[in-house]
């Protein structure tokens, strides 16, 4: 089973032997083996949000965080997932998405539509929906940390 | 005296082989004693083997024993008589472990207290029993149903008694037999749990052995601590406090198996 963290650095092979490349649609792969987005943003800053989900049936972790400037708009978002090759891939196709796009339309990205470009079985659809779920926790984050600087400076 | 030792000890001794016990309101069914062979004493082979193999469709479930030809306990994988697994009865879905070992789930607190060595002689005696190859080895003629179905019997029992040999394993089984299964949507990820998961991940990442050796000693400690959280919780009858116990374990296991595989490299 493909399983591991979404990084950069390979200090297992890619697929073991015994994980039937069959079995992952070819888009997972390719998010898998060029994961785009892996890493992370400065958390502290006040324009970053950062969204962390976990899916209690197989203990996934999943980070999503995003970079928002001045005009309301996602200038970054990286990811980490720990997980299987399906949470890696949707985390990753999230990121891919929501760059560029304002709060409101990144807030709009289903999970269905991540499941249907991953062509996700039944079995994995939780992972696009831990995806989703990141997206909203990260954009939450972020609206939170501005209220709280207009509060502030108010 | 270890808890759970002296009830499987019982269970071994008085109703030894069943697979299918179903708590204590089964009807105490006494296998007659078994020769090593697993031919019921007093009856010969040729006239078993005679009745039975000479026609041409096997008996359906719920019937009689495809081994002695004595009726079967309804619901019974097994026989009473001669304690021969009868090939015709489904094993459907994901069975429960306890149940595959004719463990009992209730009352929880007791049945999660599993004392190991008495489950693995519990396991090596059904394997014994039932294994395709000791089934064959019998001079039994099995047709392929019948040998497929005693291969997945035998799975279900290795299958079973790995589950139950890991405590965490065992935790989610339990949880699970009593409908409050640690994936079933009622229990939100505590936000502290998952950063604590995040970080811990990160670390395995990093391969930085003093590092990953005192994440080891921390996760194994928790670990510990939470499997006692999850027998008070279960002594206390609170399932959802056990379920949300279970959850935690959940993810000290997953970093526990990534610290495994990183030193394995």
């Amino acid at each position: 089973m493909l399983s591991r963290f979404a990084s950069l650095q390979r200090a297992v092979p890619l697929l073991s032997a015994a994980a039937p490349r069959r079995f992952y649609h070819p888009n997972v792969i390719d998010h898998y083996e060029r994961p785009r987005n892996v890493g992370l943003l400065d958390k502290k800053s006040s324009s970053v949000g950062t969204g962390l989900v976990g899916a209690p049936a197989c203990g996934d972790v999943m980070q999503l965080q995003v970079d928002v400037d001045e005009n309301g708009r996602i200038r970054d978002a990286k990811f980490k997932t720990f997980g299987c090759g399906s949470a890696i891939a949707s985390s990753s196709l999230a990121t891919e998405w929501i760059i560029g796009k304002s709060l409101d339309e990144a807030a709009a990205i289903k999970n269905s539509d991540i499941a249907k470009e991953l062509c996700l079985p039944p079995v994995k659809l939780h992972c696009s929906m831990l995806a989703e779920e990141a997206i909203k926790k990260a954009l939450s984050d972020y609206e939170k940390k501005q209220a709280a600087l207009k509060a502030a400076s108010a | 005296m270890i808890p759970g030792t002296g009830r499987l000890v019982a269970m071994r001794a008085g109703m030894a082989l069943r697979l299918l016990r179903v708590g204590s309101a089964a009807p105490a069914l006494r296998p007659r004693c078994l020769v090593a062979h697993g031919r019921p004493s007093g009856l010969s082979f040729q006239m078993t083997a005679g009745r039975l193999f000479s026609s041409a469709t096997p008996p359906g479930p719920g019937t009689v024993c495809w081994g002695c030809g004595t009726a079967l306990a309804p619901g019974s994988h097994q026989c009473g008589a001669c304690a021969r697994i009868n090939p015709q009865l489904p094993l459907t879905g994901e069975p429960c472990p306890f149940e595959v070992l004719g463990l009992a789930t209730s009352p929880p607190g007791a049945a999660f207290d599993v004392d190991l060595r008495a489950l693995r002689s519990l396991f090596l005696e059904q394997q014994m029993l039932m294994h395709p190859d000791r089934l064959a080895g019998a001079g039994a003629h099995l047709t392929p149903a019948q040998v497929e179905y005693s291969e997945r019997l035998s799975k279900a029992v290795t299958e079973a008694h790995r589950v139950l040999r890991d405590p965490v394993q065992r935790a989610f089984a339990l949880l699970r037999a009593h409908g409050h299964p640690i994936d079933d949507g009622t229990t939100n990820v505590d936000s502290e749990l998952l950063m604590l998961a995040f970080m811990a991940q990160e670390t395995i990442e990093s391969g930085d052995p003093d590092e990953m050796n005192d994440l080891a000693a921390e996760n194994d400690q928790r670990t510990q601590e939470d499997l006692e959280h999850f027998r008070a919780s279960l002594a206390a009858n609170d399932l959802e406090q056990a379920q949300k116990v279970a959850l935690r374990l959940r993810y000290w296991q997953t970093i526990t198996n990534g610290l495994r595989e990183k030193q394995d490299i």
